[in-house]
């Protein structure tokens, strides 16, 4: 995705925060026996957010996002969006619009038609009230040119390559302006290279969009560097809400810590406690044990050495608890078998319930 | 040698179905008195020119066309919006419409042609094509499970996509659902065509007079009223199979195809 031309140019229709209340939703036939797949008691996307919801596969995220768009009825609670309830509206009235994983693309039309296809029914809709069809050909012309897709208006979806659809997807959800854009993994198809730079050109769009921006990913690395509000998801459930620093530095508890954040967390169970510590935090420590300050120190074994530009991640296979891990300069001569003792220090421990997994020094 | 095997199971399938076939189209273009001799013989029009001078052989096949056109346009609108509908039903209730549905194609026509001949001549459908045409939607249970198949394979988020555009469902149905079906439309169109187009119970009782009726009915004058003329009754048989040997051969390409497709899903 390419921003050819700044879109601050185009009139915005501002943005509307999202609020789910009470929402449960079960597949099945009979509702009282089906499984819970969604179980939110509150959740509250903040007005103007580019807001990340992020969890493994299956824990709801892309049931949550149906639900908020109106192509999913919650068995039960309510959704509101801009402090209106719309739990019964059509999908089409509620103000927002949406990138499907797979772009959802309607393949027998060009891409101009693609992108003018909601501006279209609008103006059959209002009988004359709405876009006229010059207006409609500029609006698509605008975003076409912006997204870098002018010279494929004429073409139908099965003649562009996977990013050119990408872009045709998103062209389609902002040409008309809504306060709300909900993306369902929309870099999931992309490859590699491709997808660092659209994500960040996404975070570039919400910016000069200023709409509030939803996005699914089961990617924690890409959900931590674009979010402004990050939501973690587990089993149906959020597990926690907040900017993503704070979800980094402070997670609400053992999942979070170990889901988010690469290389992922250590945790081990020392003196009833879960502690964890993250391997950037853990430092070589040489002179013996006598500095500990409330600190964790941690004997182990090197059991394997990842290699990773400027620093490396090292494996250890710990004197009396399990396995860990911790990264370290470069330029430290570091081999397979070695012995080392790591100091965390004590402001870098995180505690966990070792039954609920719950974060304790909150 | 398994290839030979093959090949010739298909050679011999191949001739015995094209057999009556291609002796019914050599034998009508004998002379009269040469029907019933197997050498060579001179070829005639002769037949022909009594079959259509003698029988109203042009109305007979235009009732058919009528018939078999109507009865498929009818079919394909009632199956479209059955199947448009059927994706919007639970789990649950998707299977008793498709068992309703699969139970209507076990039924015999047979069974239930009496009591609709009762209805249709009570509504005075006798000899029209109101008559032809409106009880043969009864049968519309293959075009719907057909057209099922076609329909539920559309993706979800392509419905969804539509929602979100703001259509309506009848505007889903127009301008994104309609486009998608278009190869199953062709199918299923053509399948109702030639059934519709050989049907003989039920236009032989609703229709009996000889210009009212269907070309497959009216073969039958040839045997009531000459007394058995296999001759001018082979033309005969040759013209009214003519539509749907066209048909198949303009079209077999895409009928392989969106059968193939069908099955596949």
């Amino acid at each position: 995705m390419t921003l050819e031309k700044e879109l601050t140019d185009l009139p915005t229709a501002g943005a509307a925060g999202i609020e789910l209340r009470g929402i449960r939703h079960r597949y099945g036939t009979i509702p009282s026996t089906g499984a819970l797949a969604l179980d939110v008691e509150h959740l509250a996307v903040p007005d103007g957010s580019l807001s990340v919801i992020v969890g493994p596969s299956g824990c709801g995220k892309s049931t949550m996002l149906s639900i908020v768009a109106g192509l999913l009825a919650p068995t039960e609670g309510r959704v509101h969006v801009g402090g209106v309830d719309v739990t019964d509206a059509a999908p089409g009235a509620r103000g927002l619009s949406m990138v499907f994983q797979d772009y959802a693309l309607y393949p027998h039309l060009t891409v101009a038609a693609n992108i003018g296809f909601g501006m279209r029914l609008e103006a059959r809709h209002s009988r004359g009230a709405g876009p006229g069809r010059a207006e409609i050909d500029r609006r698509v012309g605008d975003v076409a040119g912006q997204l870098g897709l002018s010279e494929f208006l004429g073409r139908k979806p099965a003649q562009l390559s996977g990013g050119q659809r990408q872009r045709v997807a998103l062209a389609r959800a902002i040409v008309r302006r809504r306060r709300v854009l909900l993306l369902d993994e929309p870099l999931s198809s992309l490859d590699a290279q491709l997808r660092a730079q659209a994500r960040a050109e996404l975070a570039r769009l919400h910016r000069e969009l200023g709409a509030t921006v939803v996005m699914v990913t089961h990617d924690q690395s890409e959900a931590l560097s674009i979010a402004t509000h990050l939501i973690v998801m587990r089993g149906g459930r959020v597990v926690q809400a907040a900017a993503p620093d704070e979800v980094y530095r402070r997670p609400a508890d053992e999942f979070v810590a170990t889901f988010v954040g690469s290389p992922a967390m250590n945790v081990l169970e020392h003196e009833g406690t879960r502690w964890g510590w993250r391997p950037a935090d853990g430092v070589v420590h040489s002179g013996g044990s006598g500095t500990s300050t409330g600190g964790l120190v941690l004997d182990g074994t090197v059991d394997i050495v990842e290699f990773a530009g400027h620093e490396r991640l090292v494996h250890c296979r710990g004197a009396r608890n399990g396995r860990w891990s911790f990264t370290e300069p470069i330029a430290t001569p570091r081999a397979v078998g070695d012995h080392v003792h790591v100091l965390v220090q004590a402001g870098d421990l995180h505690r966990f319930d070792p039954d609920t997994g719950v974060r304790l020094d909150a | 040698m398994r290839e030979l095997r093959w090949h010739t199971t298909l050679l011999v399938t191949g001739l015995a179905v094209s057999f009556p076939l291609v002796w019914a189209l050599l034998t009508s273009f004998r002379p009269q008195n040469a029907i019933f001799e197997i050498g060579p013989s001179p070829v005639s029009v002769a037949n022909y020119v009594d079959a259509v001078t003698l029988f109203p052989i042009g109305r007979l096949l235009l009732n058919s066309f009528v018939t078999a056109l109507g009865v498929t346009a009818l079919q394909l609108l009632v199956a479209v919006l059955a199947a448009y509908a059927m994706l919007s039903l639970g789990a649950r209730s998707l299977r008793w419409v498709l068992g309703a549905v699969t139970v209507s194609l076990v039924v015999p026509l047979q069974a239930m042609v009496i009591p609709q001949f009762l209805i249709a001549t009570g509504l005075g459908w006798r000899d029209s094509y109101v008559g032809l045409i409106v009880p043969q939607l009864a049968s519309c249970g293959l075009a719907v499970l057909l057209m099922w198949e076609h329909t539920r394979s559309i993706p979800k988020n392509l419905l969804g996509a539509a929602a979100i555009d703001g259509a309506r469902p009848a505007e889903t149905l127009w301008h994104l659902v309609l486009p998608q079906l278009r190869p199953g439309l062709g199918a299923v169109g053509i399948l109702v065509f030639v059934t519709t187009w050989n049907e003989y119970l039920w236009p032989a009782l609703i229709a009996p007079s000889p210009t009212n009726t269907t070309i497959q009915q009216g073969l039958a004058l040839f045997n009531n009223q000459e007394g058995g003329n296999p001759g001018p009754l082979l033309a005969a048989s040759v013209l009214a199979c003519a539509p749907v040997l066209a048909v198949y051969a303009i079209f077999s390409r895409r009928i392989t195809a969106a059968f193939l497709q069908a099955g596949r899903r």
